[in-house]
This record gives structure tokens, sequence and C-alpha cells, in this order.
């Protein structure tokens, strides 16, 4: 215990200078308690307005949903919206992601089920058999993250433009 | 490696919530407390043992938290500031009979916290009975009745 000194009668080890020091940290504590708070509810740890980006313009070919912030072990998800000019003459579209993002990521299910799957080096192309009639055709990929820090993926059509999407994991 | 490093960040993380809190957090068990360190641990379980469920693992855990543990009472014991960050000081709520409110507010503890402590210790039944009264580093309160000398 800490040393304990004489108040009037009584043997107490108090310290008011650290106890009136221990309040001021105290008081910041909670300040950074709730700016964190704060912070998650606009989604820096991941999931919320400040997390979710877009890429492509309306328009394009291809548009992506993704969240900037990820948590390891925890749900993601990525949203291709595959537009007419994409699809091929037999109502196919191939949309290709990174590999290496990929290979650090689980994929839990993807909506609709792509017909086949196929890769290269660097590439996991699906190939997706869409509606031509109703376009832009959603791409649903649920994913569960696996990775740590910072990372890119790379998402892109086959005929079409490609993006690169940097998103960072917390532990 | 994973499970060392989870088990400490998570020890050191709580550590520091909990101290932030204040140490009436931990002492009061009212309902609403009790279900606070009910949701933590549930909360801190998964994240602790991800989707590792091997014997290793859980031994990893214990190990490190035990190790943890007494690493921290040794330092606590060779270095009187770091037993006073960690657990904190007594501090004198009733002086001679004189209150410090000022203190009191700040340690978030009224009359009737003092109270409910010296009819559970000492039996008194009024303020005027109480020559001092303590908020302990462990978050209880202790009172000292005055005698009838007094």
């Amino acid at each position: 215990m800490a040393r304990p000194r004489k108040i009037g009668s009584i043997e107490i080890a108090q310290d008011l200078d650290f106890q009136r020091r221990s309040w001021k940290v105290q008081r910041i504590g909670w300040a950074t308690m709730v700016l964190i708070c704060v912070a998650a509810l606009l989604g820096v740890c991941g999931g919320g307005p400040i997390s979710s980006a877009q890429l492509g313009e309306e328009g394009s070919p291809l548009r992506a949903e993704y969240d900037r912030f990820l948590r390891r072990d925890a749900p993601a998800k990525l949203t291709l919206y595959v537009g007419a000019a994409a699809m091929r003459p037999d109502s196919t579209a191939e949309v290709w992601l990174d590999r290496t993002w990929l290979e650090d990521m689980e994929v839990n299910s993807i909506t609709p089920e792509p017909e086949q799957t196929r890769t290269t080096a660097s590439q996991v192309i699906y190939t997706f058999h869409l509606d031509p009639s109703s376009t832009p055709a959603r791409l649903t990929y649920n994913l569960t993250t696996h990775s740590l820090g910072a990372v890119t993926g790379r998402v892109g059509l086959s005929n079409g433009p490609s993006y690169s999407f940097p998103q960072f994991s917390y532990p | 490696m994973d499970s060392v490093i989870r088990a400490a960040v998570i020890y050191f993380v709580l550590l520091l919530v909990f101290r932030l809190g204040g140490n009436r957090s931990i002492a009061q068990i009212t309902a609403f407390d009790f279900i606070l360190l009910l949701i933590i641990s549930e909360a801190i379980q998964q994240a602790m043992i991800t989707e590792d469920y091997s014997l290793t693992n859980a031994f990893l855990l214990v190990v490190t938290l035990v190790g943890l543990d007494i690493m921290m009472s040794l330092w606590k014991q060779r270095s009187e500031r770091v037993e006073k960050i960690l657990d904190g000081v007594p501090l004198l709520l009733i002086e001679n009979g004189k209150m410090h409110e000022k203190i009191m507010r700040k340690e978030r503890v009224d009359e009737s916290d003092i109270l409910a402590a010296a009819r559970d210790r000492q039996g008194i039944e009024r303020i005027d009975q109480i020559k001092h009264a303590v908020v302990e580093a462990s978050g209880g309160i202790t009172v000292v009745p005055k005698h009838r000398s007094d």
C-alpha cells in the first residue's frame, strides 16, 4: 500500500494532489470515450456514413459500393452494379476481383450465384448470367474480413472499367 | 502468438476503462452494476476466443492473464507511484465530523451511501455519530464512529 500519513487523529494513505490529478485524467478519459462512441456512430470504426463509399458514376457499366473501414473477423459487404453495356450477347457479364485481396476474405455468399468461377495469377473471375431487362444488375458479395490493417481491393469488368478501393481493417 | 496479444490487450484496456470509471463502479453491486459486469464479460469473451476453441488457446489465455496479474502486482509492490496509479488511494469524505462535500461530489458519493456503509459496518444511526468516513481504494466506504468521549 502507499505510505500512510497522519491527518488529525487518523493514519491514512491519502494523497489529495494525486487525487486531483486523477480526477482530471478521469474527466479527460470520459471525454475520450464519448468521442470514440461518436466516431463509431459516424462510421469511423466501420459501418456508418463515413465508412460507406461508392465508386463509378451513374450510368457507368460498373459501380461499386464498399466500406472504407472494416473490422477483422466481422462481416463486410461489397455491392456491384453491372450496367447493360457490360453484358455480352449471351446475357452474361464477367466480373473480376483482386486475388490477393480476396484471399484474406471469406466469401460467405454471392447473390446471385455466379455461373462459373475461374482464376488467373492475380484475379478471380466470376461469370454471372444476368437479366438484360433489369439493369443495372446488383451483385452482392457477403464477406468476412480476415485481413488486418490497410488493404487495397480491386474490382473490374473483363470488358469494362476497373477500380481499386483502399480499406482499413481494425483488429 | 495471437492469443497472448489478445489477452494482454484486453487486460490493459479493461484495466484502463475501469480505472476511468472510478473505483466505486466495481465496489457497489446494485442490479445496474451487476448487469454491466455480466454484459462486459460476454462482450469480451468472443474477442478473446475468436474461432479458436482449442485447449491450447484456452490455456494460453489463462496463463497470459494470470501472468499479467502477477507481473502487475510485483510492479505495484516495487513502485508506490505505479500502485497509486493502478489501485488509487483512500480518500477522506468526512474528517473529524466535517463533511468534504466537494470531494464527495467528485467521487460521486452522497450522504446516503455513507449512511448505508455506516449502518452496515458499525450500526450507526445518524451522520453526526460518524467521526471519519473514507472511500477506500477498493471503492468501498469505511466509517470510524465517534466515541462517547469525542
